[in-house]
């Protein structure tokens, strides 16, 4: 191996640290990726975790839209306008996003619960304990996430294509639509893809919220739980693997659209 | 009167305070970096907010703080070169001209667009994209995109900032016609003193945020009133001065100068042209021992020590300079039109 700042153990030191970290991390890949994919034939026959992976697809797919349907506009008003409160706000999106998922499982199942939820579920949407919980699960704990990333695609672009745009006579809406929302597409697409797959694996604020019912709000990280309870290691193994191929999947195609445009970090 | 500005501004401990009239002329705003030219035609343009004041172009009140009027930009006719000719990196050069074409039908924007192409000599070119072309090309795209919107004003900052040197005198040249053949006013941000002589009509310098008066270009460079003006048109001897009945004196040469030019009790400054010194002369003689000599590509520069404790720089032919024979001692005069006394 050899080192820009040449010998001394430094470096050496260093290496085997990272040796350790990539073991670390590397095992318990290798563990699901070689012992998952041998029971993953059998266990794709089965109804219970082809209905957990329909689902979590589904239930992905829907959030990620509502999400950016909501994350790009609050993006939009973060970067481009100057108002009272904005830091604060800031600050309570980005809060959301260091504290556990557990606890916004919590709290949302407390606002579900109230009055209010309960005319929700009246009026013929209801959450608690329902699929359309984990819709809202994923929603919630993915929005601060997804602002986060839009905001960072928004500032990568050129303000000063946008104040051309307006001195050549276009409105607020047509430089955002013909300008800024081109300028950050290749991030913006990286984005939808990565809080895609957070989704997917959300587990802790959806067992809060819904719990994990058998073939009915059972998603792929809820099925890996069910089956390790009742001690069927095959089952979660398969689910793990399904969940591991995904991400590799998504990461890959975040990374290809990442290089193309001007995509900051994936650790955002 | 084609375009009025009066504003202020203050960010952080940066004041501007800006106030000109421009009429259907190439007028230059003329300062150092940092004077605070490119603020001033954001301010007009909208892209920045000005604290206070008021600026109109024509008939339309653009801003005017007291009566809460703040025209955004899409609205104010405005055209606006920036210094890196910001071109949307993801249309061709058609889109971007028809991203400039306001009003009409879709075929009237198009015939515009064609129009454009053929006269910024853009054929063949319609279909690339900003990043496959040369920085002239880019500059002639950005022009074309920006008349294409028929604007009442031009605003350019230093055009030729992003080009090689061997390609802006050509630009140069291209761009003045295209200024002159332009129907309403035109503002001209530069430090560059030569740029703004050859293309513009009228001066206004800027210097710390604060305007001089508007001045014609002539003017500016025969007798320069202020201290910031002296310096940007290129005065390199510059010496505190006191008004005395008998002339300008001036601590730093030690040396009292008659000058033909009016003097006021604001005069604290006299400034002399490097080149503008002879060698031969009745009034104004200057005794100066020879410092330092330094070639120039074309001239040379003479560092002079004189009768004060500071330095005058005298700037001449090489071959007047070599006639000379390298002399130790050099007694300069300097005719009193070419004593330039200069207000703060």
């Amino acid at each position: 191996m050899r080192n820009r700042s040449g010998g001394g153990w430094f470096p050496l030191f260093c290496a085997l640290l990272a040796l350790t970290a990539l073991g670390l991390v590397g095992s318990n890949v290798a563990v699901i990726a070689v012992r998952g994919f041998h029971s993953l034939p059998a266990c794709l026959t089965q109804p219970e975790v082809r209905f957990a992976l329909g689902l979590s697809v589904k239930s992905a797919c829907i959030s990620t839209a509502l999400c950016f349907l909501l994350a790009i506009p609050t993006a939009y008003t973060l970067t481009r306008s100057v108002f009272p409160g904005r830091r604060a706000a800031e600050i309570v999106l980005e809060l959301t996003m260091s504290l556990p998922y557990i606890v916004l499982g919590l709290s949302m199942l407390i606002l579900f619960s109230s009055p209010a939820g309960k005319w929700l579920k009246e009026a013929g949407f209801p959450v608690v304990f329902h699929q359309n919980g984990v819709i809202l699960a994923q929603l919630i704990v993915n929005l601060p996430f997804a602002v986060r990333l839009c905001s960072a695609a928004f500032q990568g672009a050129d303000r000063k294509l946008e104040c051309v745009a307006g001195l050549l006579g276009a409105s607020p809406a047509q430089q955002f639509l013909t300008v800024l929302l081109p300028l950050s597409r290749n991030a913006l697409i990286s984005a939808v893809i990565l809080v895609w797959s957070r989704a997917l694996g959300e587990f802790g604020a959806t067992l809060m919220l819904v719990g994990v019912t058998r073939m009915k709000t059972e998603t792929l990280p809820g099925s890996i739980y069910l089956a390790v309870s009742t001690n069927n290691l095959d089952a979660a193994l398969a689910s793990a693997f399904l969940l591991l191929v995904i991400s590799a999947l998504s990461l890959t195609a975040a990374n290809l659209l990442g290089r193309t445009g001007k995509q900051r970090s994936r650790y955002v | 009167m084609v375009l009025s500005v009066d504003i202020e501004k203050t960010l952080g401990d940066f004041h501007l305070r800006v106030r000109f009239e421009a009429e259907r002329e190439i007028m230059a705003l003329l300062g150092p970096s940092g004077c605070g030219k490119s603020m001033t035609l954001k301010c007009i343009a909208g892209i920045q907010r000005p604290d206070r004041g008021r600026i109109v172009l024509g008939e339309r009140v653009l801003f005017d703080s007291e009566a809460g009027i703040n025209l955004p930009p899409q609205k104010r006719h405005v055209g606006y070169l920036f210094q890196q000719y910001a071109l949307f990196p993801n249309m061709t050069v058609e889109q971007n001209i028809l991203a400039g074409a306001r009003g009409g039908t879709r075929q009237e924007r198009r015939a515009t667009v064609a129009e454009m192409v053929r006269t910024f000599r853009l054929e063949g070119l319609e279909k690339l994209r900003p990043s496959q072309l040369s920085g002239g090309q880019q500059q002639r795209v950005a022009l074309a995109r920006i008349l294409a919107g028929q604007p009442e004003l031009l605003l350019l900052d230093e055009p030729f900032s992003a080009l090689d040197e061997h390609l802006k005198w050509q630009l140069e040249l291209e761009l003045s016609d295209t200024l002159k053949a332009f129907p309403g006013g035109v503002l001209f941000v530069s430090h560059s003193r030569d740029e703004v002589y050859r293309l513009c009509d009228t001066v206004c310098v800027l210097t710390e945020g604060k305007s001089d008066p508007k001045e014609t270009i002539k003017e500016l460079f025969a007798a320069p009133a202020t201290l910031g003006a002296a310096l940007i048109s290129g005065c390199k001897n510059i010496s505190p001065a006191e008004v005395r009945p008998e002339g300008l004196f001036c601590p730093d040469w030690g040396v009292t100068l008659r000058t033909a030019q009016p003097v006021s009790d604001r005069t604290r400054y006299a400034g002399i042209r490097a080149h503008y010194f002879t060698l031969e002369g009745e009034v104004n003689s200057i005794p100066c021992r020879v410092s330092r000599v330094i070639d120039n590509v074309f001239s040379t520069v003479v560092m002079l020590s004189t009768p004060g404790p500071g330095l005058l720089r005298l700037e001449l032919d090489k071959d007047r300079w070599a006639a000379l024979g390298e002399p130790r001692e050099l007694t300069l005069y300097i005719a009193p039109e070419d004593v330039m006394p200069l207000t703060e």
